[in-house]
């Protein structure tokens, strides 16, 4: 008795303690973010701008530049991290990330076509590829079905509808009469280059609603791990948790690619990230939500003042994501490995 | 506790063209051990899948206390009748200690903390199974014994008077295999749990069966106690098997010998 009492509040302050280190962790991106750029801004001037203050030059810099930089790159990250676990849980292999079975693709060329094709703009887009990025789990869905919804095929044809979306959106970007490098790369590995404040706003509003609607499933998707007919017997509608859980992810994670392109393995890596920190001390939604905010941070920091010359965020999470990808493919067919 | 009472009535189920069961009539008497056999392939993890409403029937119920369980809310169910299905996968890493917990999954709500009465319910599944010395190891560190019985705890704390159990053997070498059959009587001996599992070995389903059920291509066979079920002729019919039914010398209970092809004794002659 008070043996699990222990062991219980032991995983709960193991949990805590990790949220804790998470959220500092993003917070401090976040005010690097604000404060460092071509030239340093003392915190203290920084937080005197966002008060309202005006400081010569200062004001231009925080407002225009670095704020909607950092404020879309956190509300991304935290919309890729959480988005990529769910999936990564439900379907209980590290590969069913939105980013690897072609969601994410769908809602990027969806976007792409809009803004490229017929010249839109705004929450139009959004719209748009939210509903191409539930189109894209459909199809990924309606393909891989056979007597239920088998894990493996299903990210086997997710990969192969990803290939196919990717070409689609060179292809669009190719065509195009004007395009620029810059527009380019955020639509094929994502950027926070063009970031502006309006920005924020949807993803912010699609994050609260969706996010929390995942959040309150936590305890859920966590039973699912054990396997769908162990989370019916302890009382889940496996079905019903799953339309949810995929709607509301595909939702997110389609509105933050809207907004700045698929960035690559974020979604992919969070989780993977978070269960290695918070270890199986409790639910993984929110540390991942942490890690998605912390690396879009940190590697659009580092693509744009640690390397030689500027490269987008995706190019820089797309390279520590890479060797992950390999190293779990190698893993999970020596071991069959799960998250 | 009280005693609930299950049944199953002119229940079919099947998936695309086939049917896999047709028409079974069952009453599972409460309070006792239940073992379902029949050859490979004959649709009993069928019939308990449908038991615990992981499939839906094509035509007839399943019948709680008189209630369909297919009209019931999820959790309510998941109160009254527990399953322990063939394959559960353990998260990666997870301890004892934890994933015993998530057995009192339908008695939480979304958000509420976890009680009293929770720690307790999870003490006593671990007390129960003799697995509280392992509470904080890892549950892919352990042996297979010791990890049925882990899943066996998590579906005691989660309290319910019905407890089905598709082949809780499988994998495990005889003496586990004993164990853990040893185990779920003494639950259904000290808590009066209504145990319904299917078992691939004859022997040992009539060795711990209160009630033993034979089924036969989706359909009911026999139904009552061992003595009264396995004989020569049942043992043909199920199996398709010529044997030599005797008498254990230890339990009382019949023993399954198969004839096969070479008689040896005979041969040398």
């Amino acid at each position: 008795m008070t043996l699990v009492r222990e062991s219980r509040r032991s995983r709960a302050r193991r949990h805590g303690l990790a949220v804790a280190l998470l959220t500092a962790m993003a917070v401090i991106l976040f005010a690097l973010t604000l404060s460092l750029g071509q030239s340093f801004t003392p915190p203290v001037d920084v937080l005197r701008v966002l008060l309202g203050e005006d400081l010569p030059g200062v004001t231009f810099t925080i407002w225009q530049l670095r704020l909607p930089r950092a404020l879309l790159g956190l509300l991304a990250g935290l919309s890729f991290g959480l988005g990529g676990v769910v999936f990564q849980i439900l379907l209980r292999n590290p590969l069913a990330s939105p980013d690897i079975i072609g969601i994410s693709w769908g809602a990027s060329a969806a976007a792409v076509f809009c803004i490229v094709v017929l010249s839109l703009s705004g929450p139009l887009v959004s719209v748009v590829a939210v509903a191409a990025g539930l189109a894209v789990a459909l199809l990924v869905t309606v393909l891989s079905f056979r007597n239920g919804v088998g894990g493996t095929r299903f990210i086997l044809v997710g990969i192969g509808v990803a290939a196919m979306l990717e070409s689609a959106i060179a292809y669009v970007l190719s065509t195009a009469p004007s395009w620029t490098l810059q527009d380019a790369m955020r639509w094929l590995t994502g950027s926070l280059n063009s970031a502006q404040l309006a920005q924020s706003l949807p993803l912010a509003l699609v994050l609260a609603g969706c996010g929390g609607l995942l959040l309150t499933r936590g305890r859920d998707l966590e039973a699912l791990r054990m396997g769908d007919d162990v989370a019916a017997a302890l009382g889940i509608r496996v079905a019903g948790t799953r339309a949810i859980v995929i709607s509301a992810g595909v939702g997110m994670i389609a509105t933050a690619t809207a907004a700045t392109g698929p960035i690559a393995f974020v979604a992919f890596l969070s989780g993977p990230i978070a269960a290695r920190i918070v270890g199986n001390s409790g639910s993984l939604l929110i540390p991942s939500a942490l890690v998605g905010a912390s690396l879009v941070l940190l590697g659009d920091y580092i693509g744009q003042f640690l390397l030689p010359g500027r490269y987008p965020v995706g190019v820089v999470t797309g390279a520590l994501g890479a060797p992950y990808l390999i190293y779990l493919i190698i893993r999970t067919n020596r071991s069959g490995g799960s998250l | 506790m009280s005693a609930r009472s299950l049944t199953i009535n002119a229940l079919s189920v099947g998936y695309g063209d086939t049917e896999v069961l047709t028409d079974m009539d069952l009453a599972i008497p409460s309070g006792r051990t239940t073992v379902i056999v029949g050859a490979n392939a004959c649709g009993k993890s069928t019939l308990l899948r449908a038991m615990s409403r992981l499939i839906s029937p094509r035509r007839g119920q399943v019948l709680l206390d008189g209630k369909s369980i297919h009209r019931m809310p999820s959790r309510e169910l998941a109160r009254s009748m527990g399953l322990l299905p063939q394959s559960p996968i353990a998260p990666e890493g997870i301890t004892v200690a934890d994933l015993v917990s998530r057995g009192r999954h339908p008695h939480q709500g979304m958000f509420s903390s976890w009680t009293k009465r929770d720690d307790e319910a999870v003490a006593n599944a671990l007390a129960a199974t003799a697995t509280a010395e392992l509470a904080d190891r890892p549950v892919d560190e352990l042996s297979g014994g010791q990890r049925q019985r882990v899943w066996i705890a998590m579906a005691l704390a989660q309290q319910t008077e019905i407890l089905l159990l598709d082949e809780p053997t499988t994998f495990l070498d005889i003496s586990h295999q004993i164990d853990v059959l040893d185990l779920l009587m003494d639950l259904n001996r000290a808590q009066a749990t209504t145990i319904v599992m299917v078992l691939h070995d004859l022997n040992l389903a009539a060795r711990y069966a209160d009630h033993l059920i034979t089924m036969v291509r989706g359909r009911l066979h026999l139904a009552g106690s061992p003595q009264d079920v396995l004989t020569e002729e049942t043992v043909r019919q199920v199996f398709g098997l010529e044997s030599c039914i005797i008498t254990d010398p230890t339990s009382g209970r019949p023993i399954m010998l198969p004839i096969g092809r070479h008689k040896m004794e005979s041969e040398r002659a």
